[in-house]
C-alpha cells in the first residue's frame, strides 16, 4: 500500500511539473464555457439586410421603419436595381434583400394585396430560414394592424411553453458537451500519453519488474487522472451554475456518478489506444517510434472533431446526464 | 594568431542563472591533434563543446575556432567543423544513402561530390548491403560509424565528437578509434569528449574538467607522471575526488 | 536554393515513408467530411412530436393531421393524459407536445377563438426556437383555412388586405445544410492537419536531436524554414484538392466560383497556418506540448470563426476578436467563392488581411527561431 501511494505521488509530480499542459487542461474548459456563455449563440441579432424599394411610398416606408426598429435587423444599404442584388450578396455584406414591388400602397388599396420578396442568402440555410420567418412575422403583425377593422374569425392561439430552458440560452446546451470533451481529453489522452512516454523512456520496464502488481500499476497510473477529471468537471458545473445561472434540477449525486462512469470508460479508451498502437509496433526498436508518434497524431486529430460533433449536435453519451440535469 | 592553433579558448564561461556550468576555461588545440576533453557526467563538457560549435552563446570569455570568433562568426565556424552529438542524430526514417545525400546537400556539396563521397564511405565502412536500408534498422555500432563519417563528409578542419562511443561494445569502440586515427592522420583535428579512461590514452593530449573547471591538461603520459598514477583511470579518480 | 531542395526532398521522403501519414491524407478528410457534415448540423428535422387530444372532434383531428403531414414532425404518440406526456418528455421521447383542450371545436365555433397548449423541450434553445416557428406556421396555416371556410358561409364583410411574402432562397434553394457545412469543414481539414503536422514536425526534430545536428551546419535560417514548410504547404493544397473532390462526388456541393481563386486564396492562407505552427514549435520542447497548444488555439479559433454559429449573432466585443481570426476569413472566402461565385474583388478585403497575417506570423516565426541559444 505504501509503495502504491508512492507511485501515485510520482504520477502527480509528472502532471504538475508540465505547467504548460496543466494550464491548458484547466484553462480550456473555462475558456470554452465562457465563450459558449457569452459569445456563441445561434440566435439571430442585428442581421444586416438591404432594401430594394420599387414604390417608395408611405406603406413601404412604414414597413421599412418597422423592420429597422426591430432588434433582429439593421438596414445596411438600399439597392437600386434587381441586377445589383447578386453583387451585394457576393460581397457578403448583407444576408437578405427585401424587394417591394412597384405601386405597393396602391395595390394594397385596389387589389387588397401587395407582394414583397424576401430574398435570402441561403448559403447558411438556417439563418436564411430564420430571417425569412422573422421578416414574415413582422409583416404579419403589420397586416393585422391594417386589418384592425376587419373582423377576423376563427383563431387558434398557440400558447407555447419552453420547458427546462425558458430563455433558450445556448450555454445550457453546450455545458454537457464541453464537459464530455474535457473529461475525454484529460482521461483518454493524458493517460495514453503518459503510458506511451513511460514506455519510450524505458521506465515502464522498471515498473513491471518492481514488486507492484500490474493491477496496481494501472490503477496508480489512472488515479491521478480521475482526480484531475473530477476537478475539471466540478469547475465546469460550478461555472455554469454561478456564472450562467444554469438550473440544476436533478440530483448532483447522480450527475457525479454518471461523470465518474464516463471518466472510467474514457480512461479505458486511453489504455486501449496505447495498447492498440504499441502492440502493433516493436517498442524495442527506436525506428518504430516515429510511426507510433504518427498514430498518436491520428488520435489527437480526432478529438477536436469529436468535440464539434458533440457540441454541435446532441451527444448521445451524455444525453442521460443532461436529462438528470434539467429534469425532475 | 598562431596558424597551428585551430581552437583557442580563453576564460570561456557559461552561466545558467546562478549556476556556472563552465567556469573560465582556457586551452588551445593544435592542428591535427586528437584532443581528449574528459570529465565526469555533468562536469560541463557538453556545454563547453556547444559554445565552441556555435549553438550556445558564451556568457563571457573568448574563443576562436578555425580562426573564427564564436560570438560574431558562428556561421563561419559551422562551415569548417563537423559534429557528432551524444544522441544519435541521423534520420532513422531515411536510408543510409539518403542521410548522406541530405547532409552533403545542406553542407553545400555538389551532386557529383556527394555521389563520390557516399560511394567511398559505403565501401570503407562495408555498408554495401545495407546502403538502401533505413538507418533506424541498423545496430547502434553501425549508426555511430555512419554518424562519424557523415560528420567528416564535407572535409571539415575540426571534428567535435561528444561521447561518440557511448553504449557500444569494445570491438566496435576499437574500430571507431581506428577511424578517428585515420581522420587525424589526414590532418583533421579531433576534439573528443569521453568518460572511458582507456580511450583517453589514445589521445595526444587530454584535459580533465571537474565542476566546470579544467583541472589538468597535458599528454596522458605526463599526466600519469604528474599524478603518480599507473593509468588514466587513476588520474581521473584522483582529480575527481579532489 | 540548392540547399532548400535537399531539405524539401528529405521532408517529402519522411512524410510519405511514415505509415501514419496515409490515413491522415486520405482517410481523415473522408471521415471528417462525412461524419462532421452529418453530425454538425443545426438542421431541425424529424422532430419527435406527441399530442394529447382532450377534444376528439373532427377539428382537433384535422389539426393533428396537419402536423402529421408536415415533413418536420414525426408524429409519435397520442398520449392519454398530460402527466404521461410530460413523463415522456422527461425521458427524452418527445420534443414537442401539443395539448388540445376540451371543447376545442365548440369554443372555436362559439367564440371564434381558442387556446392550444404547446410545450417544447428547450434544452437546445436554438432547436426549440425553430420548432416553435414550425408549430406556429402550421397553426396559422390552419387558421387561414378556417377563415376561408368562414368567408363562404357568413356575411361578406370588408375584404381584409394581405401582404403576400415570397421567400426566395438564393444559392441554396432546397436549404440543404450540407451545402453550407461542407466548405466550412474543408477549412477545418486544411487548417488542422497542416497546423498540427507542421507544428509538430520541428519539435520532433528537437526531441530526436537532429535539429541540433542541423544547427551546427552552416545552413541559413531562412533556407531551413522554407525547406521545412514547403512540403506542408503542398500537403495543405493536396488536402484541399482531396476535400474538394469528396465534396463534389459525395455531397454534390455546388462549385459556382473559380477554382483558381480558391487555390490562390488557400495557398496564402496555408502560409498563415504554417507560420503559426512554426511559431508554436519554437516555444515548445515536446510534441505533446506543441499539440496541446495548437489544439487550444484551434478550438478557440474554430468556435469564433462563424463555422458553426453566425458571427453576427455574437456580441460586439466578440465580433472584434473575430477580426483577428484567420480561420474566419478562410471560412468566409470558401463559402463565398464556392457557393456564391464571389470574384477576386469581392474577397479582396479578406485576401489582404490574410496576406498581412501571413507576413506577420512568418516574420515572428523566423525571428523567434534560434540556431544559437
Amino acid at each position: 500500500m505504501k509503495r502504491f501511494i508512492g507511485f501515485i505521488k510520482k504520477e502527480f509530480y509528472h502532471i504538475f511539473r508540465d505547467r504548460r499542459s496543466l494550464f491548458i487542461l484547466f484553462g480550456m474548459p473555462i475558456v470554452q464555457i465562457l465563450l459558449f456563455g457569452f459569445a456563441i449563440t445561434n440566435e439571430i441579432n442585428n442581421v444586416d439586410i438591404a432594401i430594394l424599394d420599387h414604390s417608395k411610398d408611405a406603406t413601404t416606408t412604414e414597413i421599412i421603419n418597422k423592420i429597422s426598429a426591430s432588434k433582429y435587423f439593421s438596414i445596411k444599404q438600399m439597392v437600386a436595381r434587381e441586377a445589383d442584388i447578386a453583387s451585394v450578396f457576393e460581397k457578403g455584406h448583407v444576408k437578405a434583400v427585401l424587394n417591394f414591388e412597384k405601386d405597393f400602397s396602391q395595390n394594397l388599396i385596389k387589389e387588397h394585396k401587395a407582394t414583397v420578396q424576401i430574398i435570402t442568402d441561403a448559403t447558411d440555410p438556417n439563418t436564411a430560414n430564420t430571417i425569412s420567418n422573422y421578416v414574415n412575422a413582422i409583416l404579419q403583425q403589420y397586416q393585422k394592424q391594417l386589418n384592425k377593422d376587419v373582423a377576423i374569425s376563427y383563431q387558434i392561439v398557440p400558447e407555447t411553453r419552453m420547458v427546462y430552458n425558458p430563455e433558450l440560452k445556448s450555454v445550457y446546451m453546450f455545458v454537457p458537451g464541453v464537459m464530455t470533451i474535457i473529461l475525454m481529453l484529460v482521461s483518454a489522452m493524458m493517460t495514453s500519453i503518459s503510458i506511451t512516454r513511460e514506455k519510450e523512456m524505458g521506465t515502464m520496464e522498471i515498473l513491471l519488474v518492481s514488486p507492484l502488481k500490474p493491477f496496481q500499476v494501472i490503477v496508480g497510473k489512472v488515479f491521478p487522472y480521475i482526480f484531475l477529471s473530477i476537478i475539471n468537471a466540478v469547475v465546469i458545473v460550478v461555472l455554469s451554475i454561478y456564472v450562467f445561472g444554469m438550473p440544476v434540477q436533478g440530483s448532483l449525486f447522480l450527475l457525479a456518478l454518471e461523470s465518474i462512469l464516463f471518466i472510467i470508460s474514457a480512461l479505458a479508451l486511453g489504455h486501449f489506444n496505447f495498447n492498440h498502437f504499441s502492440n502493433a509496433t516493436n517498442r524495442d526498436d527506436d525506428f518504430f517510434n516515429g510511426i507510433d508518434a504518427s498514430c498518436d497524431i491520428v488520435v489527437w486529430l480526432y478529438f477536436p472533431y469529436f468535440e464539434h460533433a458533440v457540441t454541435a449536435s446532441n451527444h448521445q453519451q451524455y444525453h442521460s446526464c443532461q436529462m438528470v440535469h434539467y429534469h425532475h | 594568431m598562431n596558424k597551428n592553433k585551430v581552437i583557442q579558448v580563453e576564460g570561456l564561461t557559461k552561466m545558467f542563472g546562478d549556476f556556472t556550468a563552465v567556469n573560465a576555461i582556457t586551452f588551445d588545440v593544435e592542428k591535427g591533434e586528437i584532443f581528449g576533453f574528459l570529465g565526469a557526467n555533468g562536469a560541463g563538457k557538453t556545454t563547453a563543446m556547444k559554445m565552441l560549435i556555435g549553438i550556445s552563446k558564451p556568457t563571457s570569455g573568448n574563443a576562436t575556432v578555425a580562426g573564427f570568433d564564436v560570438y560574431t562568426n558562428a556561421e563561419d565556424i559551422k562551415k569548417n567543423i563537423g559534429y557528432m552529438s551524444q544522441k544519435f542524430a541521423l534520420y532513422d526514417d531515411l536510408t543510409v544513402k539518403e542521410n548522406i545525400t541530405f547532409f552533403g546537400g545542406i553542407y553545400g556539396l555538389s551532386r557529383a561530390k556527394i555521389k563520390e563521397k557516399s560511394n567511398e564511405l559505403i565501401e570503407e565502412l562495408g555498408l554495401q548491403d545495407v546502403a538502401n536500408q533505413l538507418v533506424g534498422s541498423l545496430p547502434l555500432g553501425w549508426k555511430q560509424k555512419i554518424s562519424f563519417s557523415v560528420a567528416l563528409l564535407h572535409d571539415p578542419k575540426i571534428v567535435f565528437l561528444d561521447e561518440p562511443t557511448g553504449g557500444v561494445d569494445p570491438i566496435t569502440r576499437r574500430q571507431f578509434w581506428e577511424m578517428i586515427y585515420k581522420a587525424a592522420n589526414q590532418g583533421t583535428t579531433i576534439f573528443v569528449t569521453t568518460h572511458y579512461m582507456d580511450e583517453a590514452e589514445y589521445c595526444d593530449r587530454v584535459s580533465i574538467m571537474v565542476n566546470g573547471k579544467i583541472e589538468a591538461l597535458d599528454t596522458p603520459k605526463k599526466l600519469k607522471e604528474q599524478f603518480k598514477a599507473a593509468n588514466m583511470n587513476d588520474v581521473f579518480l584522483k582529480l575527481a575526488r579532489g | 536554393m540548392k540547399t532548400i531542395l535537399y531539405i524539401i526532398q528529405k521532408e517529402f521522403k519522411q512524410i510519405f515513408r511514415n505509415k501514419g501519414m496515409l490515413p491522415i491524407i486520405f482517410v481523415l478528410p473522408l471521415l471528417q467530411l462525412v461524419i462532421l457534415s452529418n453530425a454538425a448540423t443545426f438542421e431541425v428535422k424529424n422532430i419527435k412530436f406527441g399530442y394529447i387530444d382532450n377534444d376528439h372532434t373532427s377539428t382537433s383531428r384535422a389539426l393533428i393531421e396537419k402536423f402529421n403531414a408536415s415533413t418536420y414532425f414525426d408524429v409519435l404518440t397520442d398520449f392519454p393524459s398530460e402527466n404521461i406526456g410530460s413523463a415522456a418528455m422527461l425521458q427524452g421521447e418527445v420534443d414537442v407536445l401539443l395539448e388540445i383542450p376540451r371543447h376545442f371545436e365548440r369554443d372555436l365555433q362559439k367564440e371564434k377563438r381558442t387556446n392550444l397548449g404547446v410545450t417544447i423541450n428547450a434544452i437546445d434553445g436554438a432547436a426549440a426556437g425553430v420548432e416553435n416557428v414550425y408549430v406556429t406556421q402550421i397553426v396559422q396555416n390552419f387558421n387561414q383555412h378556417l377563415k376561408v371556410d368562414l368567408m363562404q358561409i357568413s356575411d361578406k364583410q370588408v375584404q381584409p388586405v394581405a401582404i403576400e411574402t415570397i421567400p426566395l432562397f438564393w444559392y441554396n434553394e432546397t436549404l440543404n445544410y450540407k451545402t453550407f457545412m461542407v466548405p466550412g469543414i474543408l477549412v477545418l481539414l486544411v487548417t488542422m492537419i497542416t497546423l498540427f503536422l507542421s507544428g509538430m514536425n520541428i519539435v520532433r526534430e528537437k526531441e530526436i536531436g537532429t535539429l541540433e545536428q542541423i544547427n551546427v551546419t552552416p545552413i541559413k535560417k531562412s533556407q531551413f524554414i522554407i525547406g521545412k514548410l514547403f512540403p506542408f504547404w503542398v500537403l495543405g493544397l493536396g488536402l484541399l484538392t482531396i476535400g474538394l473532390i469528396i465534396a463534389k462526388l459525395i455531397f454534390d456541393v455546388p462549385m459556382v466560383g473559380s477554382l483558381v481563386l480558391m487555390y490562390f486564396y488557400t495557398s496564402i492562407y496555408i502560409l498563415v497556418v504554417l507560420g503559426i505552427g512554426l511559431f508554436i514549435s519554437n516555444f515548445t520542447e515536446t510534441q505533446q506540448q506543441a499539440m496541446f497548444i495548437a489544439w487550444f488555439f484551434t478550438v478557440i479559433f474554430i468556435l469564433m470563426s462563424g463555422l458553426f454559429t453566425p458571427i453576427e449573432s455574437m456580441p460586439e466585443w466578440a465580433q472584434i476578436i473575430t477580426e483577428f481570426n484567420p480561420i474566419k476569413y478562410f471560412v468566409e472566402v470558401m463559402r463565398m467563392v464556392m457557393l456564391k461565385g464571389s470574384g477576386f474583388m469581392d474577397i479582396l478585403p479578406q485576401l489582404l488581411k490574410t496576406l498581412l497575417y501571413a507576413v506577420i506570423m512568418n516574420g515572428l516565426a523566423v525571428w523567434s527561431y534560434r540556431k544559437t541559444n
